[in-house]
C-alpha cells in the first residue's frame, strides 16, 4: 500500500511510526480518572431524555382531555359523589339566564352590536356626576370658599337646622362632592351622608336635633325611632337633603337625589335571608324603620312599604325591635 | 383566592350543598360538553361582558340586589371559579367580568388546576349538557 502510493524510492517515506513520542508528552489513561466523568455524562443524558420523555407524554395526556379522550373522562368516581338535584332551584334559573345569553349574546361572537344601546344608558346617566366629582375634587378651595361666604353671610339664621347647612349639603350632592359611607356610631356600623368640609357642621346639627328631641322640643317621625328608643339623626339629614332636592323641581335635582338613592344602596351592607319565595330582614341594633328603607330602597322616606307589608308584626312604624324578622317587599 | 382540590371539595359540601355558593363552570358550553365537574353550574364568560345585555339577570340570579342600575351584593353567593386548567384563561376572563360589575373580590374563588388536573387526579366527571 504505501510502496503503490510511493513509488519514487528518492522521496522520504515517513510514517507515524516515524516518530518517537517522548515519555512526558504521552497520554496517561488511567481508568479511575476517566470513569466518573464519563458516568455523570450518562447520569444527565438520562435524566434528561427521561424529563424530555414524560413531557411529551403529559402534554399527550393534556391534550387528549381537551379533546375527546375518553381514557381521562373515565376515571374512577371520586371521593364525594354530587349530583345536580343537590343545587337550589334558583340554579335552574342561572341555567335559564346563561342558556338564553349562550343562544344570543355569545354566539353573536366579539363584534360589538351597535343595536344594543340600553346597557350603556344607565353608565353614561352616571358618567357626568362623576366627571364634575373629579372636577370639583381637583379644584377644592374655591367650592368651599363659596360656601363658607354664604355661611358667614347668613349666620343670623338660629334654627338648629338652618336653611343654609342644608343648603351646603344639597350644593354639596348636586355637585357630586359626597359620599355614602358607613361610619361607627354607637359601636355599629352605619350609613350616612358624608361631604368634605361639612361633616363637623353635620355631626353638631345631629346632636343639636338629638337634644331637641330628648327635652321634647321637636316632635321626630316614628319612622326615625331606633329599635332602642334613640332616634335617627344621620338617616334624617340625608331624608331632608334628599327630599328637598326632589322637590326642587328641577331635573338637576331630581337625578341628584337617584344618585344619593344609588349610592347609599350599593353602599349598603345589610344581608337578607330569603323566606318562603320573599327576602326577610333580621332586625339589628341601632335600627330604625327609615334606616332599613335607605338601605333597600336608597330612600328613607320609602319606609311605607316595609311597614305596611309588616303589618302583623309592627303596630306603629316605631316599634321595631331587634331581632324581629321583616318582611321587604321587591 | 386561588383554591387547591380539597377545597374544592369542601365547597362542594358546605357553600354548594347549603345553598350559599355555587361553583361555576366559566368555558363555553361546547367546552363544557365535553365533560364537567358533578355539581356545578355553566356560566360562560361572555355572558357577563360589558355588552351582554343578560348581566343584570344574571348578577340578579347570583344573588345580587338592583336599585336604578346599581347592584348591592351583600346577599351575593360565593362563587368558585373553574375552567379547563392552567392552559385556559376563561376562568380568568369571568373573574374580571365579575369584578368590573363590583362583585366583591372576598366572594370569588379561583380552581386554577381546572379540568386538566382534576381529571388527571382522578376524581369524578359528569358529562353531557348541563
Amino acid at each position: 500500500m504505501r510502496n503503490s502510493r510511493h513509488p519514487d524510492p528518492t522521496s522520504p517515506q515517513i510514517t507515524f511510526d516515524s516518530y518517537v513520542i517522548p515519555e512526558t508528552v504521552q497520554e496517561h489513561r488511567t481508568t479511575s480518572s476517566a470513569l466518573p466523568f464519563k458516568g455523570t455524562v450518562i447520569a444527565v443524558g438520562a435524566i434528561a431524555s427521561l424529563t424530555f420523555l414524560l413531557g411529551i407524554v403529559t402534554t399527550l395526556q393534556f391534550v387528549g382531555a381537551g379533546s375527546d379522550a375518553p381514557t381521562f373522562r373515565a376515571a374512577a368516581s371520586g371521593p364525594v359523589e354530587i349530583t345536580g338535584a343537590d343545587i337550589g332551584p334558583e340554579v335552574d334559573d342561572l341555567n335559564r339566564v346563561v342558556a338564553a345569553s349562550v343562544d344570543q349574546a355569545v354566539t353573536r361572537g366579539t363584534a360589538p352590536d351597535l343595536m344594543t344601546t340600553a346597557a350603556s344608558t344607565s353608565r353614561a346617566q352616571l358618567a357626568p356626576l362623576t366627571m364634575s366629582e373629579i372636577l370639583i375634587g381637583l379644584s377644592p378651595q374655591q367650592t368651599s370658599g363659596d360656601l363658607t361666604k354664604q355661611d358667614q353671610t347668613k349666620t343670623e339664621e338660629k334654627d338648629i337646622f338652618s336653611r343654609n347647612k342644608l343648603r351646603m349639603l344639597r350644593e354639596g350632592v348636586l355637585a357630586g362632592t359626597y359620599s355614602v359611607k358607613t361610619i361607627e356610631r354607637n359601636g355599629r356600623q352605619q350609613l350616612c351622608l358624608r361631604m368634605p368640609n361639612a361633616n363637623v357642621s353635620q355631626d353638631e346639627a345631629a346632636e343639636l336635633i338629638r337634644q331637641a328631641a330628648a327635652r321634647g322640643e321637636i316632635e321626630l317621625p316614628e319612622s326615625l325611632s331606633t329599635e332602642d328608643g334613640n332616634f335617627d339623626a344621620d338617616t334624617l339629614i340625608f331624608n331632608l337633603v334628599q327630599t328637598s332636592l326632589l322637590r326642587d323641581g328641577t331635573e338637576e335635582g331630581a337625578e341628584a337625589a337617584r344618585e344619593m338613592s344609588r349610592r347609599a344602596f350599593a353602599a349598603s351592607k345589610a344581608k337578607t335571608q330569603s323566606d318562603k319565595g320573599g327576602r326577610v330582614y333580621v332586625v339589628e341594633r341601632g335600627d330604625s324603620l327609615a334606616y332599613i328603607s335607605l338601605q333597600f330602597y336608597g330612600r328613607p322616606s320609602d319606609y311605607n312599604r316595609i311597614f305596611e307589608a309588616n303589618r302583623s308584626l309592627l303596630k306603629s312604624p316605631n316599634r321595631i325591635q331587634i331581632g324581629q324578622r321583616l318582611i321587604i317587599p321587591g | 383566592m386561588t383554591v387547591g382540590e380539597t377545597d374544592v371539595l369542601t365547597f362542594l359540601m358546605d357553600e354548594v350543598a347549603g345553598d350559599k355558593g355555587l361553583m361555576v363552570d366559566a368555558r363555553m358550553p361546547a367546552d363544557r360538553a365535553s365533560g364537567y365537574i358533578p355539581g356545578t353550574v355553566s356560566l360562560p364568560f361572555p355572558t357577563l361582558d360589558a355588552e351582554s345585555e343578560f348581566k343584570g339577570d344574571i348578577l340578579r340570579v347570583l344573588g345580587a340586589r338592583e336599585l336604578d342600575g346599581v347592584f348591592n351584593f351583600s346577599d351575593a353567593r360565593e362563587l368558585l371559579v373553574y375552567d379547563k386548567g392552567p392552559s385556559a384563561d376563561d376562568a380568568g376572563q369571568l373573574i374580571k367580568n365579575l369584578l368590573t360589575e363590583g362583585y366583591p373580590r372576598e366572594k370569588i374563588r379561583y380552581y386554577r388546576g381546572g379540568m386538566q388536573v382534576w381529571s388527571v387526579l382522578g376524581f369524578s366527571i359528569a358529562e353531557g349538557t348541563s
